[in-house]
């Protein structure tokens, strides 16, 4: 911490007097206290919402892994979004889903780059990401015979794929029968 | 920028509708830690959408939630500024006694009168665009710690407001609001060492949830205590002593062979008068706040304040660092400090910038606090010195 030159000045000077004239602090007692911290949430009672409170979790506690999935090996971790593994052949299962990690998180490209031996990405659209879009059945065939992990990607950066629009809403309509 | 041994990241997430989930992307635009950021630009969605940027632990795998940018179809925007004795640090902190107060500025804001003129008729966005809430949470850093667990505020908020007008809050109508106390440690306010946060979120707008706007956060630290020791009766034996001396235990008798009788100081008639050095004695600070100066004061007796007294040589210091400091400094060789023989006080004081100076406390015989801080004095009266010492005195 760096104190301003002033404020250095004022120690140095009142350490150097051989008297001290003072201001005297005050500190309050612990029932002072107590009863200056109820009466400023009294006073702040004015601001009170009418309607509901929001939730009550700071946002601090929103983790990424919560909406991750992760995905490590030899000594290496990281972590993509849930929806975004395409394919796992069953050699590789051991390596996705972890619930413990151990060695080194990594950004994604940097895992990639040490493991393409195993791992692919597959680009999508962004209007393919949100279901607008299919992506097509010749593309999805190539990636069932994979023998690598398939992970989604827009613009190299993993990401969910949802559904096609149409094939929920044609499974909506078949539950609904 | 990631500190070495981080990764940054930032997701956009698309929240979902109900029928699909939230649609998340880890943006391929580098954090690097030796260049400036680089977002890759993309159209934001009709639904709104989140950007989270975070960061990871590489060693530990640990997550760091940084901060949040909601885009929505309606969101206001506000600013908070904390206040505090003390404005010098990077991150705001105060001492647990200090009141210390919040300024939100809030924009983008629509009076009744505007939404009515938009026929903006949907009750959430009417919400949404009518106020912002502040919430309030506190957490008491683990015992030892100087921060909190991850960095993670684990606590539900203690306090909410609804902030319903754009401009600077508190506002002239809500003046006086809006200043606080700390909420750490209810039962010992005085002994609170952590952390107020203090989060403005925006309603849910019908597209994106209840969103966080801006967040701060204070750094509160305890109440100084003071302690002092080799004064106990009967090892400490006062610069002077009138009476008589016994064998018994806890009087003096035991140091006969070290004193001498003092004619020159024997007040009453047929009064026997001892004196001799005063003993190294040890002074001590506990949880002095950050940049603290301390020092010893000595003062003749029967003044009610330090104030005006003289240092004992050496005693000064300044703590210049970032925490909580513990100090103890013992004084064994007092030299000239007395003066001569008489009746005198020794003060434990301390100098705050922002707050002032301040002795330490003391505890009587009834347990009570007694303002005016701790009081040693070299007399025979001070044979029963009280030696517990508490933080609070006035």
């Amino acid at each position: 911490m760096k104190y301003p030159f002033l404020k250095v000045s004022l120690l140095l000077v009142a350490a150097s007097l051989s008297t001290v004239c003072a201001q005297e602090g005050r500190r309050l007692s612990r029932e002072e206290l107590i009863a200056k911290r109820a009466e400023a949430m009294k006073k702040n009672s004015a601001l009170a919402p009418k309607g509901n409170s929001l939730e009550s979790k700071h946002p601090t506690r929103i983790t990424r892994s919560a909406r991750s999935v992760k995905i490590g090996f030899n000594g290496l971790w990281t972590m993509v979004p849930i929806g975004s593994v395409l394919g796992v052949p069953a050699n590789y299962k051991d390596r996705v889903d972890l619930t413990e990690t151990e060695g080194k998180f990594v950004s994604f490209p940097e895992f990639l780059g040490k493991n393409r031996s195993w791992i692919s990405v597959f680009d999508v659209s962004l209007e393919q990401a949100r279901g607008d879009e299919k992506i097509s059945e010749k593309a999805l065939t190539s990636l069932s015979k994979s023998d690598r992990l398939t992970i989604a990607v827009l613009q190299g950066g993993p990401i969910t794929v949802r559904p096609p629009k149409d094939r929920v809403q044609t499974a909506q309509a078949e539950v609904s029968k | 920028m990631a500190e070495r041994g981080f990764v940054n990241a930032i997701e956009m997430i698309e929240l979902g509708d109900g029928e699909s989930g939230p649609l998340i992307w880890t943006m391929p635009g580098v954090v690097a830690d030796n260049a400036e950021d680089i977002l890759v630009g993309r159209a934001v969605p009709e639904g709104g959408v989140v950007f989270n940027l975070s960061t990871t632990e590489q060693a530990t795998g640990t997550y760091h939630f940084l901060d949040s940018t909601p885009v929505g179809a309606y969101l206001p925007d506000a600013t908070i500024t904390v206040f505090t004795h003390d404005m010098t640090a990077d991150v705001p902190r105060t001492r647990a006694d200090r009141p210390y107060s919040v300024q939100v500025e809030v924009s983008g804001l629509y009076s009744e009168e505007t939404l009515a003129s938009l026929s903006i008729s949907d009750a959430q966005l009417r919400n949404a665009a009518s106020e912002v809430r502040l919430q309030l949470f506190g957490q008491d850093y683990p015992e030892g710690e100087h921060a909190l667990a991850d960095g993670v505020v684990s606590v539900e908020h203690y306090a909410e407001y609804a902030l319903t007008s754009n401009g600077i809050h508190p506002t002239a109508d809500t003046a006086g609001t809006l200043t606080f106390y700390s909420s750490l440690n209810p039962s010992s306010p005085e002994s609170g060492h952590g952390e107020e946060h203090f989060v403005v979120s925006a309603l849910s707008d019908g597209a994106v949830g209840e969103s966080p706007l801006d967040s701060k956060h204070l750094e509160v630290f305890p109440v100084w205590s003071s302690d002092v020791s080799g004064l106990d009766n009967p090892v400490f034996v006062p610069y002077q002593h009138s009476g008589v001396l016994s064998d018994e235990p806890g009087d003096l008798g035991s140091f006969i062979e070290t004193i001498s009788p003092d004619l020159s100081f024997q007040q009453l008639e047929n009064e026997t008068a001892y004196e001799r050095n005063p003993p190294p004695v040890t002074f001590a600070w506990e949880n002095l706040y950050p940049g603290s100066f301390t020092g010893v004061l000595i003062t003749p007796a029967g003044v009610t304040s330090p104030w005006g007294g003289r240092w004992v040589t050496g005693s000064t210091r300044t703590h210049d660092v970032d925490t909580v400091v513990d100090f103890s400094q013992t004084v064994s060789d007092w030299g000239n400090v007395f003066g001569g023989q008489g009746r005198y006080i020794l003060w434990h004081v301390s100098y705050t910038e922002g707050i002032g100076w301040e002795v330490g406390g003391q505890v009587d015989e009834a347990g009570v606090l007694v303002p005016g801080g701790l009081r040693v004095a070299i007399a025979p009266e001070s044979i029963e010195i009280r030696a517990s010492i508490n933080s609070l005195s006035e």
